[in-house]
């Protein structure tokens, strides 16, 4: 024991023997800046990324700004109705060419030296030219692959990436589990919050399917939500279903594979549900399992490496960037189906905003506990964080459930307070810090 | 053990003595690889600091802190000793103290319900059964011990690494330095409510330096000097209200020491006596020690580092403060005010006025030392000047100990006739270059 704060080889970090009842993953994986570095290179420049929901760029024109991993890049709408993504930064000095983080423009020309691009990426204008000038030698560098399932669309600088959908995998039913709640698709409510956590991204990934610090760090919540509602200003669907989170409802939690991951709880009052209202179309147009997954099923999906999916009191887009190893910038973003009545899309923002907003009531609470565990990780003496809770019950392949709806998991929890599914999380990360897989 | 890479030819240190030379190379405030094998070599490898036990006082009061980078806390336990853990959950590292400092005979994890009991073991696992089976043995996740604790006089040093040496071996001659605050009173000394924490711009070595460099004083401090001199002129400040600004300006007797392993010293006489909250004490202080002790007690003010980033001051007010280094380029400093537990409220009174007068950051002279630190590490950047001298005083440096060091009964490395003299760093630089290289 010499408090040795020296990068830890790779094949030390990851404890992984579950035949002998042992997971768990050396700290240093959260707060290391050489690793920080090595998960930049090898996974969020290696692999499918989300970027953003086709809704954000509707209309030719449309562009939205984020990152892949450090590096900025946008999405643009063409005029073909196609998407296309660039890196972002002039090819002449680099300056971000999106004037805002979300906006339209048929042309973007930079701020700096008043360089224009086509949506399309070609250069068109080039201040105080010079005869003779080939301007295509400036187009914007597109990134090498490109795509979107069922809206949600994903980006990767890695052109040697398997096909999106083969990647998504068994996400897929459960992203379908939002789409098909109307008929028109999804949409991401106009608005966005973004805020800073002084902790390492993964937390946050883990924090988003961790059944098992609901009923700790949310018990104020829920308590508060329980008081308000007990004064009878809020009825139907404007209540919070509090008593989810005190447990004792039947839950689940699935490793996805290629360190996707996801978890369930029973509602046990799903009429308060913004998505109660379509309760009979939803039975006409889909299958029995479906129904059920959408009506009686909170869920929140993660998508390795960067978003979460949730569909609980509300449903949100909520993505992660990493920024440095002991810090990370998060958006929560409220997605909703097209064409919900009023009265649905009030209860779904205003539950969006007593949970999932920083300013609401639970959200601020994880940051707290990620924040304190980050800072408690830096104890390198008290090395690992443990992740066999479950070990000794999880069912390999698919469960009751899982069958029922179609999905294929690698493994599956019969309680959401288990860390099985955060076995296939670590596993990909490390293999792809290895550069065994992308 | 990993030392400071660097290359073989790298002098950090030219120690150099015979040739008039003692000089450092400014780069050791600015490396981040230098900055690593600190944090592994020096902090983390040996005792520190960790807090006063009347900040512990009754079972179930923890106080939490930092070992080099790693959480730890202290809490006092029933049957009165004190552990240390390592401050991380063991399911999933989360900080387990609510707050800096409190009561708890069981501290409950915010993030998954886990619970300790003061003693450290693992008492509850929220959902047990459910999660690893029944008869699951919960002592495996009891929290980690650091590897030692121990306190000598009230004040609490701890180790992550159990194979150190004793404590009192380790503290060697700065011992008499805190026996001379520790034993001011018979019901001894309590730390008083009420702390600072601020960030210096700056490597910590900077701070532990200046922490005991009396050169700077009459530069640094003459606006706090003068500024003190004339409110108490105005506003008729007397006895122990006034601030003995006299020694900041003019000539008293003053001194260094290099008391070895790194602990060092500066001394300057009171001048008067009578301003020093501790005079009402005199009497009662001559009737329990002998004379050269209160001498040292009473007569003179003092500024002890105990290596690497501790210091206790005893002049205008008394205090500990702690250097806590963040990155090469910066340093959390905490101070709290430290107060023999039964003087008058008289004393007491004059003491924290002169507290907030001199040492808050939001006072009028730590401001001004924070300014000169923080230039001090912008310049150190200037590489094509590399050296910091340290050779002042070279020429008067006796070693052992000096006339008033015999009458406090503590024997220094060296000894010097003024405390504007550079000598007292040579074994806290010889000691650092030791443990950062690993050697």
């Amino acid at each position: 024991m010499d408090g040795s704060i020296v990068t830890p080889q790779l094949s030390e970090l990851v404890d992984d023997r579950v035949d002998e009842g042992v997971f768990r993953v050396d700290r240093a994986v959260y707060t290391d800046p050489a690793l920080f570095e090595k998960e930049i290179e090898q996974i969020f420049e290696k692999c499918w990324v989300f970027l953003c929901h086709e809704s954000q760029v509707e209309k030719h024109g449309d562009y939205f700004w984020t990152e892949i991993g450090r590096q900025p890049v946008y999405v643009h709408r063409q005029e073909d109705g196609s998407l296309k993504c660039f890196i972002n930064a002039c090819s002449h000095r680099a300056a971000i060419l999106t004037p805002f983080r979300r906006g339209n423009a048929k042309t973007l020309t930079c701020r700096f030296h008043g360089w224009t691009y086509k949506c399309d990426g070609g250069c068109i204008g080039v201040k105080n030219e010079e005869e003779g000038t080939d301007k295509s030698h400036y187009d914007l560098r597109e990134i090498a692959r490109l795509d979107s399932y069922q809206g949600f669309v994903f980006g990767s600088l890695n052109p040697d990436v398997p096909s999106l959908e083969d990647w998504l995998g068994a996400t897929k039913p459960w992203i379908d589990l939002m789409v098909v709640q109307s008929p028109d698709g999804l949409e991401t409510v106009p608005g966005s919050s973004t805020y800073v956590i002084d902790g390492n991204w993964k937390l946050q990934a883990e924090n988003g399917v961790d059944g098992y610090h609901v009923s700790t760090v949310h018990r104020v919540f829920a308590h508060t939500i329980s008081a308000r509602e007990s004064k009878g200003e809020y009825t139907g669907i404007k209540k919070t279903e509090a008593g989810r989170i005190a447990g004792g409802v039947p839950t689940g939690s699935y490793d996805l594979g290629n360190g996707h991951m996801a978890i369930w709880a029973q509602h046990t009052t799903p009429e308060v549900r913004p998505i109660w209202e379509a309760k009979e179309r939803l039975e006409k147009e889909l299958k029995p399992a479906q129904v059920d997954w959408i009506l009686n099923k909170g869920r929140n999906l993660y998508i390795f490496p960067n978003v979460l999916l949730m569909d609980n009191p509300s449903t949100q887009i909520r993505v992660m960037k990493p920024v440095s190893a002991d810090r990370m910038e998060v958006s929560v973003y409220c997605i909703a189906p097209k064409g919900e009545s009023d009265t649905a899309r009030a209860g779904r923002l205003r539950k969006f905003e007593d949970f999932y907003l920083t300013a609401g009531m639970a959200t601020s609470d994880d940051i707290a506990a990620l924040e304190d565990t980050h800072e408690g990780s830096l104890a390198r003496d008290a090395r690992w964080s443990e992740f066999n809770r479950g070990i000794g019950t999880f069912t390999k392949g698919a469960d009751d459930e899982a069958k029922a709806l179609g999905f294929e998991p690698v493994a599956s929890s019969n309680n959401w307070d288990h860390e099985v599914l955060f076995h296939g999380l670590y596993r990909q990360w490390i293999k792809m810090m290895k550069g065994e897989a992308s | 053990m990993d030392g400071f890479a660097g290359t073989d030819t790298d002098v950090l240190i030219d120690d150099r003595p015979g040739d008039g030379v003692f000089r450092v190379d400014r780069r050791i405030y600015l490396d981040d690889e230098i900055f690593e094998a600190e944090m592994r070599n020096i902090f983390e490898a040996n005792w520190q600091f960790l807090c006063h036990e009347s900040q512990v006082k009754k079972p179930g009061d923890y106080f939490a802190t930092h070992i080099g980078r790693q959480p730890v806390f202290v809490h006092r336990q029933e049957d009165g000793s004190l552990k240390a853990f390592l401050n991380a959950c063991s399911h999933r590292a989360a900080i387990l103290t609510p707050t800096k400092q409190g009561n708890a005979k069981t501290l409950t994890c915010r993030f998954h319900g886990w619970t300790y009991k003061c003693d450290g073991a693992c008492i509850r696992i929220k959902e047990e059964e459910s999660g690893y089976g029944v008869g699951f043995d919960r002592s495996v996740y009891d929290l980690r011990e650091i590897g030692a604790v121990a306190s000598f006089k009230g004040f609490v040093f701890g180790s992550i690494k159990a194979d150190v040496e004793p404590l009192e071996d380790f503290l060697g001659e700065s011992k008499a330095f805190l026996a001379f605050v520790a034993d001011q009173s018979a019901a001894g000394l309590e730390v008083l409510p009420g702390s600072q924490t601020y960030m210096v711009g700056g490597n910590w070595k900077m701070s532990t330096e200046n922490a005991v460099d009396g050169y700077h004083t009459s530069t640094v401090h003459r606006i706090f000097a003068n500024t003190v001199r004339k409110r108490e002129q105005r506003e008729g400040y007397e006895g122990m209200m006034k601030t003995e600004v006299g020694r900041l300006a003019k000539k008293v007797r003053n001194g260094c020491y290099d008391l070895g392993k790194g602990h060092m010293v500066i001394w300057a006489e009171r001048d008067p006596v009578s301003t020093s909250p501790l005079s009402e004490a005199e009497d009662k202080l001559a009737a329990a020690h002998p004379e050269g002790k209160v001498n040292w007690m009473l007569r003179r003010g003092r500024n002890l580092i105990v290596y690497p980033s501790l210091m206790i001051n005893d002049f205008a007010a008394t205090q500990i403060r702690i250097f806590r280094p963040i990155s090469a380029n910066e340093t959390e400093v905490t101070i709290y005010c430290l107060a023999p537990a039964d003087e008058s409220r008289e004393a007491r009174y004059a003491r924290l006025r002169k507290f907030e007068d001199f040492f808050m950051a939001s006072g009028m002279a730590t401001s001004d030392d924070v300014m000169a630190l923080e230039a001090t590490h912008d310049g150190s950047r200037g590489r094509r000047a590399k050296w910091g001298e340290f050779h002042r005083g070279m020429g008067t440096m006796i070693g052992g100990p000096d006339d008033v060091a015999e009458e406090g009964g503590f024997n220094p490395e060296t000894s010097n006739d003024s405390w504007d003299h550079e000598t007292l760093y040579y074994s806290f630089y010889r000691q650092w270059e030791k443990q950062v290289k690993g050697l």
